[in-house]
């Protein structure tokens, strides 16, 4: 019991700990699993918690990274709020458009639709050259991210993304985990468990699953604009549905419809990755087998496992 | 004219072939409206016609006056206009509970609310205990609805439409499946809430027909062959000829 | 452009949505019989390519290479069919995803190993490697001409099929009732491994035709995957019907939108656009009718 309410802490103080004895490369890992997590809840929010099924879902991490290399001048930075309002937002407004589509079929259709307009937005980035083809583009300056110039951020610091990105992930859990107890939720759950009865007894399912859609969006853009800071680049790869396809497989390894899930399993594939690149160039080869193995014989994923049964 | 619903001249035609034709009927408050006829005779259409949930034909239906074409089932429902399944359609991994907040919340202007927990409207839960009391639901109110008996999600059932404030019930065979002890039980939980709604009742159980309808309407093949008081429906020639020449009661 | 470009431009627009006809129905027929919804259905067309590009080189002659592909894609269809597909047939469709996702990494990866990542081309047969002169300058490949008759064939065979075997009036009847294709009583487990493995031939052997006026190439599958999506999005599913006025729709536009010159403000917008031609299309087509242009309202 006791174990139960340490335990979290611990790895809180752990993670909050963690660049001060860490290797610079092991916080830049760390990082960019923060910032996968942060995607992969918001696939979750679709997924697991709406049971919708989307292959598309890189689109708006993807896109978000983009807004912010078309935004970001040559040579200043930008302001790290007005560019991240821009690209949360220009992503809210693609997610509404692409919703609005595809929410207009069901099941395999909605897995088709999604995949397909996922790639649309590839195939338009890869092949046209308004923003940089299949190179991608390059944001040069990271955003500047000051308060009245008493307190400061250096994005390109590695302690300092760090933590900035560890804050976002936590805020993004808490929206989640706030929305998910709500009414609004409640209908979600609704929609997930049966649909046909949610419309029967009232419900706008459509309105509601595109509302959710657009969040879910949203939420994929704070990972995606992470992502571009990180790598100080973005490339068409970041909308491409083997990333949808990843992320899938993190939210089904830790377990879909929790808030804990996500968390898990990117965290463990991630890590279970970076060691098969390790024994060999032909890892995709091992994450392959892990995927039909996990998809197989633990549909419930980690957190389905006996030690975190009784885990909220 | 008063009728809380009224269809007329209702048509509906899969790939040419009449499932229901031009069959007029209304119920009123109080009121309950048998719908009986032997299998395929167009009942279940007739009921996912009334609920919206296919598009008639031909003909209209007004409920409480309002003439609804093009209503689709979540229009109705907002209308007041609840049903039932045939098939047990709930929520089955949700607790009963759970099963009936979700259809109360849909008449509270509370669910795109984003950041408030459910807790914080207690309303909901108070009106679903009310609708679980109806039900005699109560004591089952933490068990998921799959775990309950067959009766018994039947009645989970009963309860999703009536959670939703209806004002008019559509019920499709509610004792679809039930033994007899459950079927009687069903019969006075109908008895005891009849007063509030003008129900709809499909049913192929004759004795809860009888023991329960005002008004009664014998389909065959999609047409409506005699209608009226079930005393005199009852002896109808064609009637007794449509269930082949049998008893009515089977 | 003149008569004669069009015409060819129609051929090539043709004979690329009869291939990809071939593949979508594949996909459809696994999913309308089976319900189960296979991702891993371009990697088999890639498979299907590289085999052809193999045996060229091995044996030196396409028509057997053709028919022992056709024979290995069979045998590995139905060895799939009894390690993975077969445990997905009553579970969701989260599941069946994930689990032809894994299957794709395995294949791209295997095909690594085993044939590299590079680019090959595979040369026209000797017997076909003609061309029929339209005018003076222009000529249409025989090869072309004869992908497009094997592709009606097998179409042809494919309707037949459908509308006169208990089989097709299980595709016909779709997913909703797979409960009555459990009640007709015949040995349901050995019918589904049978037309998975169709599937699977079906889709290796489009990539083996197409190899000789396409090149071979790592990312083909998911390319044709895609498209396939596309093409059963837009034709409705469990529709093979639907499935080959897709096919041809999107193959001419796709062909005649790397073609087209338009400019706009000046700039050309085609065909560095035409790439989304296609996903234009389904979009409209989702807005309008989300089922399908042959689909029923569900």
């Amino acid at each position: 019991m006791i174990l139960r309410k340490v335990l979290p802490a611990l790895i809180l103080l752990g993670l909050v700990c963690l660049p001060l004895w860490g290797d610079r490369f092991y916080i830049q890992f760390a990082s960019k699993i923060l910032v996968m997590i942060i995607f992969v809840s918001s696939l979750n929010l679709l997924v697991g918690f709406t049971g919708l099924v989307s292959l598309g879902h890189a689109a708006f991490f993807g896109f978000s990274g983009y807004v912010l290399a078309i935004l970001s001048p040559l040579d200043s930075p930008m302001n790290f709020f007005v560019a991240f309002l821009a690209s949360i937002l220009s992503v809210g407004v693609l997610g509404a458009i692409f919703g609005a589509l595809v929410l207009r079929t069901k099941g395999i259709f909605f897995i088709m639709s999604t995949l397909a307009l996922g790639e649309m937005l590839f195939y338009f980035l890869h092949d046209t050259n308004l923003a940089g083809g299949s190179d991608g583009m390059y944001i040069n300056v990271r955003p500047n991210l000051s308060l009245f110039d008493w307190w400061h951020l250096d994005l390109a610091n590695v302690i300092h993304f760090y933590y900035l990105t560890l804050i976002l992930l936590f805020l993004v859990l808490i929206v989640i985990r706030r929305i998910i107890a709500s009414p609004f939720g409640r209908v979600l759950t609704g929609i997930r468990v049966n649909e046909h009865r949610t419309k029967a007894i009232g419900y706008n399912t459509y309105k509601f699953k595109l509302v959710c859609f657009v969040i879910a969006s949203m939420i994929a853009a704070v990972g995606g604009f992470l992502a571009a800071v990180q790598y100080g680049v973005v490339n068409p790869e970041m909308v491409g549905w083997h990333v949808s396809g990843h992320a899938l497989m993190m939210v089904i390894l830790g377990g879909k419809g929790t808030v804990l899930g996500p968390v898990l399993g990117t965290t463990t594939l991630m890590l279970v990755e970076e060691g098969f690149q390790m024994l060999t160039k032909h890892w995709q080869l091992l994450t392959g087998v892990v995927i039909v193995l996990v998809a197989l014989f633990l549909p419930k994923g980690l957190v389905g496992l006996k030690i975190f049964k009784k885990a909220p | 004219m008063g009728s809380l619903i009224e269809a007329r001249g209702l048509t509906k035609n899969f790939s040419g072939l009449a499932a229901v034709s031009s069959v007029t009927l209304s119920c009123d408050r109080g009121m309950i409206h048998a719908v009986i006829g032997p299998n395929g005779a167009g009942k279940s259409t007739l009921i996912n016609l009334l609920s919206g949930e296919l598009r008639p034909t031909d003909g209209q239906i007004l409920v409480d006056g309002v003439n609804v074409k093009g209503y689709g089932p979540t229009k109705m429902s907002l209308l007041g206009v609840g049903r039932s399944y045939q098939r047990t359609n709930i929520y089955p991994n949700l607790s009963v509970l759970e099963n009936c907040n979700i259809a109360v919340q849909s008449r509270l202007e509370i669910s795109m609310r984003f950041f408030g927990a459910v807790t914080s409207y207690p309303d909901v839960e108070a009106r679903s205990k009310q609708v679980m009391q109806r039900l005699q639901l109560d004591s089952l109110a933490h068990k998921k609805a799959n775990e309950l008996s067959h009766g018994e999600q039947r009645q989970v059932e009963i309860a999703l439409a009536l959670a939703t404030e209806p004002k008019v019930l559509l019920l499709d065979e509610p004792l679809a499946g039930m033994g007899a002890e459950e079927s009687l039980r069903m019969v006075e939980l109908l008895r005891n809430i009849r007063s509030d709604f003008a129900m709809i009742l499909v049913e192929h159980d004759m004795d809860a027909v009888f023991a329960l309808a005002d008004h009664l309407t014998v389909m065959v093949n999609g047409e409506v062959i005699e209608s009226g008081k079930p005393e005199v429906v009852r002896l109808s020639r064609r009637v007794q000829e449509a269930y082949l020449g049998g008893d009515i009661d089977e | 452009m003149d008569a004669v470009t069009i015409f060819i431009q129609a051929m090539n627009g043709i004979q690329y949505g009869l291939l990809l006809f071939l593949v979508a129905s594949g996909l459809t027929l696994i999913f309308g019989i089976m319900g189960v919804i296979n991702i891993a259905h371009g990697s088999f067309y890639m498979i299907g390519a590289y085999l052809a590009w193999s045996f060229m080189g091995w044996i030196g002659n396409f028509w057997l290479g053709l028919f022992v592909g056709v024979v290995v894609a069979f045998v590995l269809g139905l060895v799939l069919e009894f390690l993975f597909i077969r445990f997905l047939y009553d579970k969701d469709h989260l599941q069946q995803v994930l689990v032809t996702y894994g299957l794709i990494l395995i294949f791209s990866e295997l095909r690594s190993v085993i044939w590299g990542d590079d680019v090959h081309s595979v040369a026209i047969p000797a017997l076909l490697d003609g061309s029929i002169q339209l005018t003076e300058n222009l000529a249409y490949p025989v090869y072309r001409i004869w992908l497009s008759s094997v592709c009606i064939v097998i179409a042809i065979l494919m309707f037949l099929g459908i509308q006169h075997t208990r089989l097709g009036m299980m595709i016909r009847a779709g997913e909703s009732d797979r409960e009555m294709t459990k009640a007709l009583g015949i040995n349901i487990g050995l019918v589904y491994r049978f037309i998975f493995a169709l599937g699977v031939s079906l889709a290796a052997f489009s990539g083996m035709i197409s190899a000789p006026i396409s090149s071979v190439f790592p990312g083909m599958g998911g390319q044709v995957l895609i498209v396939s999506f596309v093409v059963v999005v837009i034709g409705g599913l469990g529709s093979i019907k639907g499935a080959m006025v897709a096919a041809l729709l999107v193959g001419l536009i796709d062909t005649f939108g790397k073609v087209t010159t338009l400019h706009i403000f000046g700039v050309n917008i085609f065909p560095e656009m035409a790439g989304m031609s296609i996903f234009a299309l389904m979009a409209l087509i989702l807005m309008f009718r989300p089922q399908g242009i042959f689909g029923r309202e569900h």
